[in-house]
């Protein structure tokens, strides 16, 4: 089958377009649901970020702490990037 | 005693319990640090190619920059497209997946240079590949650097000796030149490069051989051979073989330069041989189409030219104000059938200050060093050439061009006279003193001393098969009576009329 050329462009400019729209999104990774409490203290701390387009959702695999994405931009609070790390550094030592 | 052993062992309880107080010390600052919150540039692998993975992700990463992967294997940032970061793997690829995270570490590639390289093998990220100890050193220098400016370089005009009779007097180097030695396989390419490297062991020139794309065995020969005439202790061999991939391949010449660069800011003169730059090419080459850019002649992308450009330009002689120091760059190039017109070749032709031509019919007719004097040029020239060697070189030359020109012209004739036989003797001759045998450099004066015989006539009698003989002789003879003339003139430079005398005397001994 062939694909037409201008359907191809535009499906791709779609696509990039929905990337970026994803970027300016703020995503918040955390083991449990956070309360408004934990949210407005992220908020606060981290003041100069846009925070009025946010998604915070739950992935339990980060053990504890809170991972913070923007785009390609990332902040790793949780104890799975602390304990990676120790992991890398003691690799490395061995 | 049971006295001062308990004093001991008071002073030792002291000292550790000062150094328990300390250890706390630092424990107590280090806890009440607050974390560092740091935002980290995160890119996840779409794709894994030979040696070359592609990323989504990376907004912010630069051209060059370093990524880490898991398991701490590096990459390194070579190509940007709208969507993607194509990246060079460093070491071990065949760990990396698709899906895999790699951060960005927000520094370039550099290797850690010390005086400590001296006499070892490294790998283009200053590895040992030798088994000895790894290199710690605070000082790094940063593998992609731009060339010194005009402001900052200098006229070349100080002489690198190779030993090599052919090469010395009639395409002479000077230190911070760029020489090409260009010739098809098996023509001694390499020899001349290592016989360099083995004559300046009285010379104060740090070597720097650059191995890429070759046999780990060849590589280990010329180890064993550099070892065996001590020359190791002044050199340092950057290997990236057969086996390891295009990345490292790609990387080794610009590792290598970068150690030159290090020892070259410290004022001293460096010489730095690449083996070879068509291996370089073809990494390259596939690196790029891997990448899927556009190829253009002979399949390499549209900057391979800019790729060596770059490369060479970083040799020079700076300035006495900078330190004074230079790189001279010797790059291999290997042609097919002698086809000096292929892509590659007259690209590293137009980068460099000149060629050393190398034939097969030469090196089959005997003539070895096979340098083939009428294509063989030295941009720099004389200006690079030691007083003593202008004068009795100077001579050669005009016999070496007359003869040429005579040989081709008389083979049709069959009465010649007598001037036109005489030119015709002598240029047989010179071109036997030419010849030289492998892993001999002889030091200036040695070359002087046969090349002045040649030029003043007192090897025209002597029969052409005899010449090779003469010349061991003259130097045995050197070498005990005339220790005191070779002193002078490896010193001085220069040949003035008393030392023309003596070594008359010594060669009329002979003849």
């Amino acid at each position: 089958m062939k694909i037409n050329p201008q359907i191809k462009s535009d499906l791709k400019k779609f696509l990039l377009e929905k990337i970026q729209k994803e970027k300016e999104f703020i995503h918040v990774l955390s083991p449990y649901k956070l309360d408004n409490e934990e949210k407005n203290q992220i908020k606060k701390k981290f003041n100069n970020l846009n925070w009025d387009k946010a998604v915070f959702q739950i992935d339990d695999s980060i053990l504890a702490g809170i991972i913070i994405k923007k785009g390609s931009k990332i902040i790793d609070m949780s104890l799975y990037g602390k304990l990676s790390n120790l992991s890398h550094t003691l690799y490395e030592i061995d | 005693m049971i006295c001062l052993c308990t004093e001991n062992y008071q002073i030792y309880r002291i000292r550790s319990m000062k150094l328990i107080d300390e250890y706390i010390k630092t424990l107590e600052k280090e806890l009440q640090l607050k974390p560092k919150l740091i935002a980290e540039e995160i890119g996840i692998v779409t794709e894994v190619k030979d040696g070359i993975v592609l990323l989504e992700g990376l907004d912010a990463v630069a051209y060059g920059e370093l990524l880490e992967f898991k398991k701490g294997v590096v990459g390194y940032v070579i190509d940007m497209t709208e969507e993607e970061v194509g990246a060079i793997i460093l070491g071990d690829y065949t760990e990396i997946g698709t899906g895999d995270k790699a951060k960005a570490l927000g520094y370039t590639l550099s290797v850690p240079v010390s005086e400590k390289l001296l006499g070892r093998v490294v790998n283009p990220l200053g590895n040992p590949l030798d088994g000895g100890p790894v290199i710690n050193s605070k000082i790094t220098y940063e593998v992609e650097k731009i060339a010194p400016g005009v402001v900052r370089r200098k006229q070349v005009n100080v002489p690198l000796q190779t030993g090599i009779k052919a090469i010395d007097s009639l395409i002479p180097i000077g230190r911070g030149q760029r020489e090409l030695i260009i010739g098809d396989r098996g023509t001694g390419k390499t020899t001349i490069a290592i016989d360099t490297i083995l004559n300046q062991k009285t010379e104060n020139v740090i070597c720097i051989y650059c191995a890429i794309g070759q046999k780990n065995s060849k590589v280990a020969t010329t180890v064993e051979l550099l070892k065996k005439y001590k020359a190791m202790d002044y050199s340092i061999i950057v290997s990236a073989s057969a086996t390891d991939s295009v990345a490292m391949q790609y990387l080794a010449p610009y590792s290598a330069c970068a150690i030159g660069e290090y020892f070259m800011d410290k004022g001293k003169d460096v010489l730095v041989i690449y083996d070879d730059l068509t291996k370089h090419a073809w990494s390259y080459r596939q690196m790029s189409l891997i990448l899927r850019r556009p190829a253009g002649r002979e399949a390499y992308p549209g900057d391979v030219f800019y790729l060596h450009s770059r490369l060479l330009e970083r040799a020079c002689r700076l300035d006495e104000k900078y330190g004074g120091g230079s790189i001279t760059a010797l790059p291999i190039i290997e042609t097919l059938e002698g086809d000096l017109s292929a892509y590659i070749p007259t690209n590293v032709i137009s980068i460099t200050d000149g060629q050393i031509f190398l034939e097969t019919d030469l090196f089959n007719a005997g003539i070895r060093p096979a340098v083939n004097v009428g294509l063989s040029v030295s941009r720099v020239g004389g200006t690079a050439q030691t007083k003593a060697m202008k004068q009795v070189a100077g001579k050669l030359k005009l016999d070496l061009a007359q003869y040429r020109d005579l040989a081709a012209f008389s083979q049709f004739e069959s009465e010649l006279d007598e001037e036109t036989k005489k030119f015709l003797n002598r240029g047989t001759k010179v071109t036997q003193v030419m010849k030289q045998k492998k892993n001999r450099p002889l030091s200036l004066a040695e070359q002087v001393a046969i090349m002045w015989a040649a030029t003043n006539g007192y090897l025209d009698l002597i029969v052409v098969d005899q010449i090779e003989k003469f010349e061991l002789r003259l130097l045995d003879i050197l070498k005990l009576k005339g220790k005191k003339w070779l002193a002078t003139v490896n010193q001085n430079k220069i040949l003035n009329k008393e030392d023309e005398k003596e070594l008359e005397k010594i060669i009329k001994t002979l003849v």
